[in-house]
């Protein structure tokens, strides 16, 4: 109890001093741990870093082409669920709902091994991967778009029809706009969660960051150094995708 | 069957306005709710017609169906010629020359000044960019926030705010302007400012309808004053007539509530 009330706000002095000890505490914890660590098996890491280096770059790669894929998907299904008929609304919502309801690693299975039975045409594992998280990467980032659209008000409808835009025009200059600039930290959050999401296609054999550890560790053994730089790897590319997004927000360009 | 249907300064004798706006036995319904039940009401080219009447008596209703916001469900509607009875297909045709100003202003917060005029002129009447700018930073001048052009919404004064929908609204070349409850939501101080556009708008010679409370503004200002309540125009007329001889006791209730203090 006296802890808590003392890392309480109304000890702005204390707290400082305070926070500048964990700080230092955790500092000590990793250079405790690193040296600990110093002679399980980083020379692999440093031989195999090219490969892993490659590996890396596909991640990136199937995470930018299917956010970029699944945007393009995304904002006519969010709109379409928004503001379209009820037929339509109700179809862009059942794909939505699917997607979003059924297990990643499903979907990836689905598209690789049942996909091609059912249209009888064989699909690479790369087309497969891309085609998956494409796939999961429109539902997701449709519903960050209806929460954007839902965030602007009605009334910006009215004004903006008032004065003769049709609703496209209305929707492309006036709402939208405004959404995107809402959905900027949920934004953020999906696209670090689909980053991650890419390791899924590891089990269809496309060769990305995660499957990349997994093969230099079959033969060279080394789980410690292998698996802690595995996810040195993920946290800083999330990181740098964070920090990305979020200079995109443009409320670092509006002055309020 | 009120005063509410004539056409305008035909009571005294002079030569008939032409109409631009009539309502006939106009109804429409909000679910359960009965708006408007049956209106009938006649706009004359160049007539400042005044709206009163207690909240949810269908005023913003009324002024909504007249650009269409709002569709209406029985009755004949006619707006600059065109028929609003049910869908029409020209919808934006018709908002482009029908001006809108609304109590909460419903300009675009991410745009500057100079970008909420411009955006409809650009868009819908084909304008140049320069073209629209040059007009747009004429009608901030006759607004008089010309100075402000480059500042968002955010940065202006309430009244500021409303003069610069205003000179949104007066881009498109409106042939007639609608004003809900243009000043409800402004500071006293405020209120005069606007109030000052208005009339020289009115003196200008555009065609408006203006719900408001400011009796002092219909007094001066309007061609005829309407008062509404559950969904009717209950009495409509010259405000001299209005205000010293109401005729209908509920009109007589409802000035004795808002002219007491």
């Amino acid at each position: 109890m006296t802890a808590l009330v003392s890392s309480g706000i109304g000890l702005p002095q204390g707290t400082k001093a305070k926070e500048r000890l964990w700080r230092l505490g955790v500092l000590g914890l990793l250079l405790w741990g690193a040296w600990m660590a110093r002679d399980l098996r980083w020379d692999v890491v440093w031989e195999s870093l090219p490969f892993l280096l490659k590996g890396l770059a596909s991640s990136w790669v199937l995470a930018l082409t299917s956010v970029a894929l699944g945007s393009l998907a995304a904002l006519p299904l969010a709109a379409a669920r928004v503001y379209g008929p009820p037929g339509l609304r109700h179809l862009a919502g059942a794909f939505i709902e699917v997607i979003r309801a059924t297990p990643e690693l499903m979907i990836v299975f689905w598209i690789f091994f049942a996909l091609p039975g059912l249209i009888q045409v064989a699909v690479s594992n790369w087309t497969a991967a891309v085609a998956a998280l494409s796939l999961i990467a429109s539902a997701y980032l449709a519903e960050v778009i209806r929460g954007g659209l839902y965030s602007v008000p009605r009334e910006q409808w009215d004004g903006a029809l008032s004065t003769g835009l049709s609703r496209f025009q209305a929707f492309a200059y006036v709402i939208l706009p405004q959404a995107l600039r809402n959905m900027v930290p949920a934004l953020v959050a999906q696209a670090v969660i689909l980053f991650k999401t890419t390791s899924l296609v590891y089990v269809i054999g496309v060769i990305e960051f995660f499957r990349a550890v997994v093969i230099v560790n079959n033969s060279a053994f080394a789980p410690y150094a292998l698996y802690t730089t595995m996810a040195i790897g993920y946290f800083l590319c999330s990181w740098l995708l964070t920090w990305v997004v979020r200079r995109l927000d443009p409320k670092y360009l509006l002055v309020e | 069957m009120t005063a509410s249907s004539d056409i305008p300064s035909a009571e005294d004798g002079r030569r008939p306005i032409p109409l631009v706006i009539e309502f006939a036995g106009v109804h429409k319904h909000f679910g359960d709710l009965h708006v408007l039940q049956g209106v009938d009401l006649a706009v004359g080219q160049g007539e400042v017609l005044v709206i009163c009447g207690p909240s949810g008596s269908g005023k913003s209703t009324l002024v909504r169906c007249v650009n269409a916001l709002e569709p209406i469900d029985e009755g004949r509607l006619t707006v600059l010629g065109r028929s609003l009875n049910g869908r029409t297909g020209d919808l934006r045709g018709l908002r482009a020359d029908v001006g809108m100003v609304f109590q909460h202003f419903n300009l675009y917060p991410h745009l500057t000044a100079l970008g909420n005029v411009t955006l409809a002129p650009v868009k819908v009447r084909g304008l140049t960019r320069e073209q629209a700018r040059n007009k747009a930073l004429g009608l901030l001048e006759r607004v008089g926030i010309l100075e402000k052009a480059d500042q968002h919404p955010a940065q202006l004064s309430g009244g500021q705010r409303q003069r610069l929908a205003i000179a949104r609204a007066l881009a498109m070349d409106p042939k007639v302007l609608l004003f809900d409850e243009p000043t409800s939501a402004l500071d006293p101080e405020m209120i005069k400012e606007v109030l000052d556009v208005l009339t020289e708008l009115a003196q200008d010679g555009m065609t408006m309808i203006v719900i408001t409370h400011e009796m002092g503004f219909a007094r001066s200002v309007a061609d005829r004053i309407a008062f509404m309540d559950r969904g009717r125009i209950v009495e409509a007329g010259r405000p001299q007539a209005f205000f010293e001889a109401p005729r209908d006791r509920r009109t007589r209730d409802f000035l004795g509530k808002i002219l007491s203090h």
